[in-house]
């Protein structure tokens, strides 16, 4: 096992990472994809970031001293930390943050990331993502796998790329997205008062369930049918062969359905899957 | 998309690749992009066109395996990286260090991207409400016995799903804490503290509608009750 406890800027290399955790108040976390594990620390104040690397799992921890160090740790924003990580590609990376944001790209495996109010920016994960927030957005773009978020008032932007299957509760966060889905792909988007906007190509295959109990709802595809009176409202049908399943439902928030012409263009840039 | 190769090091790091081993120019192009983590990802049109240009030159050579042209090094070419060897290893740091501006730029670029993402979507919507088939649609205030059902399954719904995000974030935060603190003992420690600061919010919100002598000066007695208790009964020191 080997362990430092970093308290300045600095850079360390690891030989075989195979898992990596972090657990960070305030700052930023970047993941990148290397063969090269690293860590490079750029911003350090507060308390000293723990590293431990043992059997291959390496665990970064911002790590406090007693309780009253805990109280001043959970009261003190000016503490940052500010690290990048490289890891494999397919190694499975778990974040814990308070305030913090973190950054992760072209990962394969499985990312889980929880934070209180950070922001979350993905691109080019392929793996599965689980996401929570409170107020966190999680932006995304050219993302291949499968989502899974959570938030109370943080939005959720998922542009390009194509989803195995995609589930989002929110409370008020909005929902926006504009992915291709796989054959037999799953949507199920649950809001409260949150917007939902999600554009599908023309040619999308999937059974369509849309309602709301008093929010408007908008789809811009021909053969779905509209159920206006009663509530909930609700739009539903299937498109194409209804291969994939979209189920959209919110209590007040608007839901639109729009349709994207050109769904060769939007492959070309959706490129970074790979 | 990077500004990672200034003037001529693009051209440096070819050479570089191609000591390490003779290659193909999609290997190339594959190294370059693991390298710069896929953030840099030259299109064979950036890197065919420079290994053209340094066969010219002299410093490397290419022999056709099975149809692709295989790319290496010339004495010349060596010559030339050994003479820049400095200048390599001030590149190899750089690159390190801009591991750390490709984390920015990514999020600059999805940032960009997302935004401009809603932006086009709102306005698609608006167009699409503007001449559209399906237009808006009327609230009907009906109160059927399938509206109450509905609102009473929302309802549900989300009552489910808060409970689990409090589980959720508790255990987070117990995470933490745990990881924080480092120990058992500290946890504990840290749940004690809760606890208290728990108790002096209820105390305080119960005497929000009002506070005179008499309430603060049995309120104090059975607080000072209390803590001698706690003192005595469960953490019983020697004397």
């Amino acid at each position: 096992m080997a362990r430092w406890t970093v308290d300045e800027p600095t850079k360390l290399d690891f030989d075989g990472v195979v898992a990596l955790k972090a657990n960070i108040v305030a700052g930023t976390v970047s993941v990148l994809p290397s063969d090269h594990p690293t860590l490079q620390v750029s911003e350090i104040s507060g308390h000293p970031l723990e590293v431990v690397h043992e059997a291959g799992m390496l665990s970064l921890t911002q790590k406090s001293s007693g309780v009253e160090g805990i109280l001043r740790w959970l009261q003190n924003t000016r503490g940052r930390t500010a690290i990048t990580v490289t890891v494999p590609r397919d190694c499975p990376v778990t974040l814990n943050l308070v305030t913090a944001g973190a950054v992760v790209t072209g990962m394969s495996g499985r990312v889980s990331i929880k934070t209180a109010s950070g922001d979350v920016t993905l691109d080019g994960v392929t793996g599965t993502i689980d996401a929570n927030t409170a107020t966190g957005a999680v932006e995304a773009q050219g993302l291949g796998g499968s989502v899974t978020f959570n938030s109370v008032s943080g939005d959720l932007a998922l542009a390009h790329g194509t989803v195995d299957r995609l589930n989002a509760h929110s409370v008020s966060g909005q929902i926006t997205t504009d992915v291709d889905l796989h054959d037999a792909a799953g949507v199920q988007i649950r809001t409260v008062s949150g917007e939902v906007t999600m554009r599908l190509p023309k040619s999308a295959s999937a059974k369509v369930a849309l309602s709301s109990m008093g929010g408007r709802i908008d789809a811009d595809f021909d053969g779905l049918s509209r159920e206006e009176r009663g509530v909930p409202k609700s739009v539903t049908g299937t498109l194409g062969g209804g291969a994939a399943s979209l189920n959209i439902n919110s209590v007040s928030g608007a839901i639109t359905l729009l349709s994207r012409p050109d769904p060769e263009a939007l492959k070309r840039e959706g490129e970074h899957d790979r | 998309m990077s500004p990672v190769f200034g003037h001529g090091r693009l051209r440096l790091y070819l050479l570089k690749l191609l000591e390490e081993s003779p290659r193909h120019g999609y290997e190339v192009i594959r190294l370059l992009q693991d390298r710069f983590l896929g953030v840099y990802s030259p299109s064979p049109g950036t890197i065919y066109p420079r290994l053209a240009r340094l066969e010219e030159e002299g410093l490397v050579t290419h022999e056709v395996v099975k149809g692709k042209k295989v790319y290496r090094l010339t004495d010349a070419g060596r010559a030339e990286l050994e003479r820049r060897m400095d200048e390599l290893a001030e590149l190899e740091d750089e690159l390190t260090e801009s591991v750390r501006d490709i984390a920015r730029e990514v999020q600059e670029d999805v940032r960009d991207t997302v935004r401009s993402l809603r932006e086009e979507l709102t306005h698609a919507a608006r167009e699409m409400r503007k001449q559209g088939p399906v237009g808006a649609t009327q609230n009907f205030k009906e109160s059927t016995q399938r509206q109450k059902e509905e609102w009473k399954r929302q309802r549900d719904y989300w009552k489910d799903q808060k409970r689990v995000w409090k589980d959720e974030w508790r255990h987070t935060w117990e995470d933490a804490w745990a990881t924080a603190t480092g120990s058992q003992d500290e946890a504990a420690r840290v749940k004690l503290d809760r606890a208290l600061r728990r108790f002096v919010e209820d105390v305080r919100e119960a005497s929000q509608a009002g506070l005179d002598g008499e309430q603060l000066t049995r309120t104090r007695e059975l607080l000072d009750e209390t803590s001698r208790k706690i003192r005595s009964e469960i953490f019983p020191t020697d004397d």
